[in-house]
């Protein structure tokens, strides 16, 4: 199958797994708003699993450094043994290995769907979280790593994510000169227009776009997928976070942020947040979702 | 490497005559398996009696280790018709067969090692357990690498690592020692330590044993390129009728201790034969 590899990639909290739910209700629609069965993305153990059957060696006798020299080969692997498209879940910054290849062999993806929500209030949710202070969170979005984030010392669940900063993750995805075919979409233009923004991603994919699409959109209503949690729990809820859905929505961090560490998110990411339009007030600028990207030539392009 | 022959060659072949190429570095027929590591080395096994070892000059001598007693060792097990499985394997104190620990990365089989260890059980093998049949019964081989154990799995246990030898430079992964001098020993039993709920539950079916045993069969991806398919079943087949089995749930989610309760209740599970 040609390029058989879709990126759903993001900074945490942005909207990923709001996404990945719509998307799998659209594949298997008996399974639509059963946040237990989204089993698209290759995410957590999952991707360890593959890493271990696809390379010559498993990952946890590995330094990072091997791991990050062979994720490519692993990669083209998996496009290769393909039937249908693959989903990937990445908080990764788009990125080449020390040896110059793409981490994601651009030949194996088809297209990136890159979600973005306003730094405030992914650093409110990212702290809940990840069960750290909101001035701890805000310093992770800037690029800072706690000791925890390494992984020489202790084999994590899923394999190493190498996310950079906030800005970092955008830029490195935004940036045109990737080769990658990128649709960007925002959280807020997400919400205001759920059924327009999917609508946009399933093109994007060649999915269905009729009556399948609404009725997984709505099965992924974010009060639907609060509401399986509370019934169910959610398999991928990290042990540090009460519950991994929460409000879901703009302006979440009223009450959270300080002038001060807003001030320090603003002074990190002034370029990138201007660039997609979010306020240093925390709002983000309304506009058609077809104007804030636009693909030209399969790559993409970012309209100020 | 179990009875075969490791010789270090100056190059190998750029390529297998007649081979298959199996993901990007290996090339695989029958009786043969090239795999070339940008890097590192190449590794030929063949026939199940010897590997050739052509490192690339500068090599990490831990990576061209990682490779030989990895994806060449497997070779040769899968080459002579016996059964590399994923997993740790264990003899309770007292005990006349061996249980087989087998589970993915990270769901905590080494770690559950180091503790029946220290409740005085032998560690036979850790990660891989080379298995074969003798007079049509399946028998586990020691290995003698001692259990790899992460920073924070020693921490977990108490054990002190300023003397334990490094698995790999740049790893605060740990070999802790074991002894296990001794013959191959009769398995018994197979569980699997998954990620889900904890509770432990008994496979009473053949077909979902020896789906057990070869959705954990170590490098099986080269098993059909070697021509070993139909014997690989066999084999799996045999074994899945000899032993007992069960999924062990709480992988990363009960204690070592519980766990190793568990692991003491399936000690207690009557033999399918003798």
């Amino acid at each position: 199958m040609e390029a058989p590899l879709v990126l759903i990639a993001s900074y945490p909290k942005s909207g990923n797994t709001w996404v990945r739910a719509v998307i799998q209700g659209l594949l298997t629609p008996e399974h639509a708003g059963d946040i237990n069965r989204i089993d698209i993305g290759l995410y957590g153990h999952s991707r360890r699993r593959v890493f271990d059957y696809y390379a010559a060696a498993s990952a946890a006798d590995m330094t990072p450094e091997e791991i990050e020299l062979t994720l490519p080969s692993v990669y083209e692997d998996v496009a290769a043994d393909a039937r249908n498209l693959v989903f990937i879940k990445v908080h990764d910054r788009a990125r080449r290995t020390p040896r110059g290849e793409w981490v994601f062999p651009p030949q194996a993806v088809r297209q990136v769907i890159y979600l973005v929500r306003h730094p405030f209030d992914v650093a409110a949710s990212f702290s809940n979280h990840l069960g750290f202070s909101i001035e701890e969170t805000v310093r992770i979005m800037s690029g800072e790593r706690p000791n925890w984030f390494r992984a020489e010392s202790m084999l994590p669940l899923s394999l190493q994510e190498t996310d950079g900063s906030w800005s970092q993750n955008a830029e490195s995805w935004l940036n045109p000169d990737i080769p990658y075919s990128v649709l960007c979409m925002r959280y807020e233009d997400m919400q205001r227009d759920e059924l327009g923004a999917f609508r946009r991603i399933a093109e994007a994919l060649s999915l269905p776009t009729d009556d399948r699409l609404q009725q997984a959109v709505e099965a992924a209503h974010i009060n639907r997928l609060k509401a399986s949690e509370v019934r169910g729990g959610f398999r991928e809820r990290p042990t540090t976070s009460l519950s991994f859905f929460r409000q879901g929505g703009s302006m979440t961090w009223k009450d959270k942020l300080t002038e001060e560490l807003r001030a320090t998110l603003v002074r990190e990411n002034e370029a990138v947040m201007k660039m997609l339009g979010y306020g240093e007030d925390g709002t983000s600028a309304e506009r058609a979702l077809n104007r804030h990207s636009d693909q030209v030539n399969g790559r993409s392009r970012l309209q100020p | 490497m179990p009875d075969a022959q490791v010789l270090e060659v100056d190059t190998l072949p750029d390529q297998l005559e007649g081979a298959e190429q199996v993901g990007q570095y290996m090339q695989i027929r029958p009786g043969a398996m090239l795999l070339r590591v940008p890097e590192v080395g190449a590794f030929l096994a063949e026939d199940g009696t010897t590997v050739r070892v052509a490192p690339v000059v500068g090599a990490d001598p831990g990576a061209v280790d990682m490779y030989l007693h990895g994806a060449a060792r497997a070779a040769i097990l899968h080459q002579r018709g016996e059964l590399p499985l994923h997993a740790s394997c264990l003899l309770p104190p007292d005990g006349l067969a061996c249980i087989a620990v087998c589970g993915f990365s990270g769901a905590g089989k080494s770690t559950l090692a180091a503790e029946m260890h220290r409740r005085g059980w032998m560690v036979l093998a850790d990660d891989s357990t080379r298995v074969s049949l003798r007079d049509g019964k399946p028998f586990a081989w020691p290995s003698h690498r001692g259990i790899k154990l992460w920073q924070d799995a020693c921490e977990r246990l108490e054990l002190p690592t300023e003397k334990l030898q490094t698995v790999r430079t740049g790893l605060q992964k740990f070999f802790y020692p074991v002894t296990q001098d001794t013959e191959p020993l009769r398995l018994g039993t197979v569980v699997e330590l998954t990620l889900s709920e904890p509770g432990l539950v008994e496979l009473p079916s053949i077909p979902e044993r020896m789906a057990l045993l070869t959705r954990h069969t170590f490098r099986q991806r080269q098993v059909a390129p070697l021509g070993m398919l139909k014997q690989h079943l066999q084999l799996v087949g045999t074994i899945a009728g000899q032993i007992t089995a069960g999924i062990l749930g709480g992988g990363r989610r009960s204690t070592v201790e519980e766990l190793g309760n568990a692991l003491e209740e399936v000690a207690q599970w009557k033999p399918l034969s003798s």
